[in-house]
């Protein structure tokens, strides 16, 4: 299927995944799910958001969104809770993968993780999760609202803790020109 | 399945509780989709004498090949009926989160024949389809039942549905799909209030399949940054069109109407509604999918939440001269909750207070209420009226034409400077008009020719920008001047003919609302944002639909493919509107606004629409399209061209109008084979239908 061929291209690139981190900003999210969208398109070759690796929660009366995907934890629950180890951290790029080839589709890594990030794709009998996109990921190249930054750790959350500093700390005249 | 469809269309018969589906590609590949496909299914479904709110009619739902896709804008569904207001075709178009989900479901359109026995839901998931009883969301907003039926179904399921409005057959209206989302216009939502269906539900997990991903995507994120890169991506993006809305009031381009030219001076004044987004709007919205955003999330404390953008400032305040921004946002929200449309009610109460102001009507015709302009309570007592169905506002419900009747019964001829009230209305074919003025020449022939009987379609805004570019607020002149003479050289360029751009002449004006009726044609067919095209100045362009569809279907698309299909869709509908009575005599706009000039604002005493001048651009326009000049109906010749041949006799002359068998409901011999094949209709199949 044309699905897979594009996503063994797609691996054949040099991962630059190590020490990067994928962050939502909650607030920016307009819900417009084209991030569900590329993530599906990218990994199965169908446009298909139920079988992509990144959610939306949704408060639709309210217009509220978060995003939701695999956070890549330190000590992950699922990769404990594994038993055929398809489910494990890769040395080279310090992600939590699952390899679909060992994965039994137990499903018990759904059941571990305390986010609710992996989910199980019935077409492949597999349980499926976030794997940066080997290092591009696409949800943020198609993120409009800015949502979605995939960041080395000790750049995370710049943005708001400068938003935060010129307001708290009365920067924000200090910081605009001419005043 | 073939690539980017779902391949299937659901026809759901309300009567039998019966749901069959027929094949997609008796239409894609002439149609390719959304308001292609829908205008196909009701030319086949409704005839001259259908009852908009009757049995026979039908209402489509359309998604095209390009919706839940990665491509920019995804998320239009095209609604198609026979209209309750114009008794012409009814179409609006909403966007939201639906029709995504309904690609998803592998489903490209869901047609709703018949009428329920009580009121009902229908639900989608996947395959199944289920009609499920809806006597509990009976009479709830559109807020609480979409938020009931994601309490039963799963809160992932996308929902677009009717309110309280629809459920009591208001004409105007309207089906909502999420907060901020409806298709408003011609009264679709009263059609599906006659079926009894409160909402439609789809839960969707099959995915779109696309022939070759990676071109695709790289072909959308192309969309995308060409989106970006738009003149006015930045200030939609940031702002949305609330300096553009203001650029219109103040140039006199909104705000149409006699009533509006002595608007005292101290109510422009005082009116202002960006103050209340500064204030309330907390965030930026948008569809499925969309880059641009263009809409604001409001929180008002003690009022609620809701969604607003581009006509929904001026209408409900300026139209009526309610200076109160709050008001203006309770009207608003009360209008998305209730499920009405809010551009014909601020019509109607923009006519019904000009009546009032020149003594016409009083209050033992309204019912002891007051209309005087800006009067909030009496406004709010008979919008409240209006929804309810109840005294004066079952009549204004029913639209213009009644209303007028009714009031012209009432009211002696002398009182009413021996006209009828219905003089007053600003209307086309009986559908209220938006608040844009038909005082401008290229906007009096779009709102004359649109396929709604409004402008929208073919509005052509290279001459709204014109007239809107010298007052535009936080402009320098000199920027004003540069883009007026961009905007003018665009317009010549695009017509072909020098003048084009002159708000003054009547030159080139046909050939571009021509060619903007082109243009909206297709993101219409794609299941995409027409906002994102040269109609709003955004650069999407046919190229970007053909390498889109090329990579996900596989098969190599053309431009010119896809333009001759927006020129055959029109033709269709035009057929169709004519086939229900819609001859040259009905493109016009209101009398009284011919030969007078703009009433206020910048442009006050300037441009005004002569009459013969008029009739000459429906001259031009009609030989572009290829339609009779004296009837207004296409020609055979182009309807050979089209490919429409079955559809030649139905043109009087070759059988006529109207002396066609009445097609009945679910006779499966009335889908004509288009490929000339003789085709089962897919195995027409019983789907499980189940009552909770």
């Amino acid at each position: 299927m044309n699905g897979h061929a594009f996503r063994r291209g797609a691996a054949s690139r040099a991962p630059a995944i190590r020490g990067k981190i994928l962050l939502v900003d909650q607030e920016r999210c307009d819900g417009c799910a084209k991030c569900a969208e590329a993530c599906s398109l990218f990994h199965t070759g169908t446009s298909d958001p139920a079988r992509s690796r990144i959610r939306i929660l949704g408060l639709e009366n309210h217009q509220l969104f978060a995003p939701s995907t695999c956070q890549h934890c330190e000590t992950p629950f699922c990769t404990e809770a594994c038993p055929t180890r398809a489910c494990h951290r890769d040395e080279e790029s310090h992600a939590v993968l699952i390899d679909p080839e060992v994965c039994m589709g137990c499903k018990t890594c759904i059941v571990a993780c305390p986010f609710g990030a992996p989910t199980f794709d019935e077409l492949e009998g597999v349980s499926i999760k976030c794997d940066y996109c080997q290092g591009e990921p696409q949800c943020v190249a198609v993120c409009e609202p800015g949502a979605i930054s995939y960041v080395f750790s000790d750049e995370n959350n710049l943005r708001r803790r400068r938003r935060h500093g010129l307001k708290v700390y009365g920067w924000r005249h200090a910081a605009s020109p001419g005043e | 399945m073939s690539y980017l469809y779902g391949g299937k269309i659901l026809r759901v018969n309300l009567s039998r509780r019966e749901a069959r589906f027929v094949p997609t590609d008796r239409y894609a590949s002439k149609y390719i989709g959304g308001r292609g496909t829908n205008a196909r299914i009701l030319y086949e479904s409704v005839d001259v004498d259908t009852d908009p709110l009757g049995l026979e009619n039908v209402v489509c739902f359309g998604t095209g090949p390009l919706s839940g896709t990665t491509f920019p804008g995804c998320s239009r569904t095209d609604v198609m009926c026979k209209s309750p207001v114009t008794n012409l075709i009814g179409n609006a178009s909403v966007g939201g989160d639906w029709s995504a989900e309904l690609k998803y479901a592998g489903w490209d359109h869901v047609v709703l024949e018949g009428k329920a026995e009580h009121p009902v839901y229908v639900d989608i998931h996947n395959d199944a389809v289920q009609i499920r009883d809806a006597r509990a969301l009976w009479g709830l907003t559109t807020y609480e039942a979409h938020e009931a039926i994601r309490n039963e179904l799963g809160p992932d399921v996308k929902i677009i549905g009717i309110g309280p409005a629809g459920e009591r057959m208001v004409t105007f209206a309207t089906i909502h799909s999420n907060i901020g989302n409806s298709a408003s216009r011609t009264g679709v939502g009263a059609v599906m209030g006659s079926k009894n269906v409160k909402a439609i539900a789809v839960r969707g997990t099959q995915g779109v399949g696309i022939a070759d991903p990676k071109a695709f995507l790289e072909a959308s994120l192309r969309a995308h940054n060409t989106i970006r890169a738009s003149k006015y991506y930045e200030e939609f993006h940031t702002i949305g069109l609330t300096l553009y809305e203001k650029a219109c009031i103040l140039s006199g381009l909104e705000g149409g109407g006699d009533g509006h030219a002595n608007v005292p001076p101290s109510f422009d004044e005082r009116f202002d509604y960006y103050s209340m987004f500064e204030k309330h709007c907390y965030k930026r919205t948008g569809c499925t999918g969309c880059p641009v955003h263009c809409m604001e999330a409001y929180h008002v404390g003690g009022l609620g939440s809701t969604v607003m953008s581009c006509e929904l400032y001026p209408q409900l305040s300026y139209e009526i001269r309610n200076a109160d921004p709050y008001f203006h946002y309770w009207l608003v929200m009360t209008c998305q909750k209730m499920g009405i449309d809010s551009v014909s009610t601020a019509t109607i109460f923009q006519w019904l207070m000009e009546l009032w102001e020149l003594g016409i009507i009083d209050s033992t015709i309204t019912g002891g209420i007051n209309l005087e302009w800006g009067n909030k309570d009496g406004v709010k007592e008979l919008f409240l009226r209006i929804i309810g169905s109840d005294g004066i506002g079952a009549v204004v419900a029913k639209g213009m034409k009644e209303t007028a009747d009714y009031i012209d019964a009432r009211v002696p001829l002398d009182r009413r400077y021996d006209k009828s009230s219905y003089w007053w209305a600003m209307q086309v074919n009986n559908n209220p008009m938006y608040g844009v003025n038909p005082r401008m020449h290229g906007m009096a022939l779009a709102y004359a020719v649109g396929r709604r009987s409004d402008c929208i379609q073919d509005l052509d805004m290279v001459e709204v920008d014109i007239a809107n570019f010298p007052v535009y607020p936080e402009m320098s002149e000199d920027e004003k001047k540069r883009l007026t003479d961009e905007e003018k050289a665009l317009a010549e360029r695009v017509s072909g003919k020098i003048g084009a751009g002159d708000l003054d002449g009547y030159q080139g004006k046909a050939e571009m609302t021509h060619d903007q009726g082109i243009t909206t044609g297709l993101p219409d067919m794609m299941g995409t944002c027409k906002w994102h095209t040269k109609w709003l100045f955004m650069d999407i362009e046919p190229e970007n639909y053909a390498e889109a569809l090329s990579a996900g279907t596989g098969r190599e698309v053309g431009v010119q493919e896809l333009i001759t299909a927006s020129l055959r869709l029109r033709n269709v509908e035009r057929v169709l509107e004519c086939k229900m009575g819609r001859r040259r005599e009905n493109d016009t706009i209101p009398e009284k606004e011919f030969g007078r000039p703009v009433a206020r604002g910048f442009w006050k005493g300037k441009i005004g629409t002569d009459r013969k001048e008029f009739e000459r651009m429906k001259d031009e326009y009609y030989a572009l399209r290829g339609w009779d000049a004296k009837t207004g109906i296409p020609t055979v010749e182009t309807l050979l061209q089209y490919g429409l041949d079955d559809m030649v006799e139905d043109l009087p002359g070759r059988g006529g109008f109207g002396e066609r068998r009445p097609v009945s409901e679910g006779d499966d011999a009335k889908l004509p084979d288009l490929d000339g094949k003789k085709e089962r209709d897919g195995g027409s199949r019983e789907t499980k239908t189940a009552t909770r």
